[in-house]
């Protein structure tokens, strides 16, 4: 089924829409979420959350890319579930992916810096299409879908000491960029 | 702000380019091997008119090998082939190539596996991961004929021959990713003998720095590679690479071949490691003892930062 369809579905409130959803998407979601906690149990359940998040959503939202809509949700659910879950054992990869994106803050202690995300997302989106179309994938595949290095290597048949070059030089330029931009993080 | 609130902002970039990175499969290599177009193509021009003005000449046993069409554009698909567990880049991302004095003629079989989908020329479809580890699977020239470059016994290098047109494929890993020691790959690659002489490019390769062209020097800094070890290389270890490239501390070697061609490697004479294919290897003290001198003074701009 079209998202379009889909999303017309949650518009007249439906329950459908979460069927289709699941059809659609519950994969692509689980693996998000998989990403982030390692564990299948956990990540089926946020995945769970993610879909009644976008029955909540949606309407008054009607998101351009569903794709990217429940990602978003899915992936902010796992991060809170990740912060959570301290007492067991956590992902090394992801935690490994937040250590590396210090790189991109100035400081690692927490400033006091409140920005509004989207306008702050818009800058990052904005930084981003003025890249290499190939180190923009690596950066949202490592920061946004949260892949492992060597998975990343995999898909774009580079090695892992290459991807980590790209990536890092992508943080510092962010890092620049953001900071010319005015953002103090 | 912290590095989860971060994260979450990253959450809200243009879903356009979620999309775009959720499909996005093999980047093209930034190409290890310069433009060598000109030169190449002079000396197959030269190499014509001897033919025309001495018909009677014996021609060499080893071909000249000139670049037809300029390289592809910096986006993309790598392409790449695999072919007796090596994995293997196409020179100068997929461009063509024409032989002059001797044509490949050994067959090494057909590209029959499409990386990318999985799917082989008869139709056969198999899990794509699988494909990507596969002899004869490739992300380019699907259904086109490998064979043997005179003069590359070692299949170092490789001819692709797709839809009458010839292209180059070399040698940048195993498809297992185990190790390959310096040693074996120069081996392989046949510098020590093919080498002309050699030029230091800065890391983007558009400026020459410097020419080694006295053979003594050639040879001394080829037989010091051949000490390099593959080096295990820390995440720190990384950044500093990618910093020393970011503030032109990086040089390309450039081999001219005597084939017309040429293959590249890249230097950091600061952190001391080369790259050979897709890998990187420690050199030694004794390398920078006998060699060090040719990197003295070399100046060039650091990389822009976006």
């Amino acid at each position: 089924m079209e998202d379009r369809e889909i999303i017309q579905l949650y518009f007249a409130r439906n329950e459908r829409a979460i069927e289709e959803t699941s059809k659609k998407y519950r994969h692509y979601c689980t693996r998000i979420a998989h990403n982030i906690l390692s564990n299948a149990e956990d990540s089926e359940e946020c995945v769970n959350d993610a879909f009644l998040g976008a029955w909540e959503a949606i309407p008054p939202k009607s998101p351009d890319k569903l794709s990217s809509f429940l990602g978003r949700i899915t992936r902010n659910i796992a991060l809170n579930r990740f912060d959570y879950y301290t007492a067991r054992k956590r992902s090394k990869e992801f935690e490994m992916i937040l250590d590396e994106l210090n790189d991109c803050l100035s400081s690692t202690d927490n400033v006091e810096s409140k920005y509004e995300e989207e306008q702050m997302a818009g800058a990052i989106s904005k930084f981003l299409e003025s890249m290499k179309e190939d180190h923009r994938n690596i950066f949202l595949r490592r920061y946004w879908y949260s892949d492992s290095m060597a998975d990343i290597a995999s898909r774009f048949s580079i090695s892992e000491s290459k991807t980590k070059s790209v990536l890092f030089r992508t943080r510092k330029k962010l890092h620049n960029y953001l900071k010319k931009e005015g953002y103090v993080l | 702000m912290n590095n989860r609130e971060f994260f979450k902002v990253i959450g809200s970039v243009d879903g356009h380019l979620i999309e775009k990175a959720a499909t996005a499969k093999r980047m093209n290599k930034k190409s290890y091997y310069t433009r060598w177009g000109s030169i190449a193509a002079c000396v197959a021009l030269v190499l014509g008119l001897v033919i025309y003005k001495f018909p009677h000449m014996t021609l060499p046993a080893s071909p000249q090998i000139s670049q037809q069409t300029p390289s592809a554009s910096p986006t993309g698909i790598r392409k790449i082939l695999n072919y007796n567990g090596y994995r293997y880049a196409f020179v100068s991302d997929g461009a063509q190539f024409k032989f002059t004095g001797a044509e490949p003629v050994i067959s090494l079989g057909t590209l029959d596996w499409d990386m990318a989908s999985g799917i082989g020329q008869n139709g056969e479809k198999n899990n794509a991961k699988n494909v990507a580890e596969k002899d004869y699977a490739a992300t380019f020239a699907v259904g086109g004929k490998l064979y043997e470059i005179p003069g590359y016994p070692s299949h170092f290098r490789i001819a692709v021959k797709y839809e009458q047109n010839y292209y180059l494929a070399e040698i940048v890993a195993k498809v297992n990713d185990s190790a390959i020691t310096a040693k074996d790959y120069l081996d392989m690659s046949n510098l020590k003998e093919d080498t002309k002489d050699i030029h230091i490019l800065n890391h983007v390769g558009d400026d020459v720095l410097k020419k080694v062209t006295d053979h003594a020097s050639v040879e001394s800094i080829v037989k010091g590679l051949y000490d390099a070890k593959m080096a295990d290389l820390s995440n720190k270890e990384y950044e500093a690479i990618a910093e020393a490239q970011s503030q032109g501390k990086s040089y390309q070697l450039k081999f001219n071949l005597k084939d017309g061609t040429d293959m590249a490697m890249y230097i950091i004479p600061d952190l001391q490691v080369v790259s050979m294919g897709d890998a990187y290897y420690r050199l030694s003290g004794a390398f920078f003892k006998q060699s060090g001198d040719i990197f003295t003074g070399l100046k060039q701009e650091a990389l822009p930062l976006y």
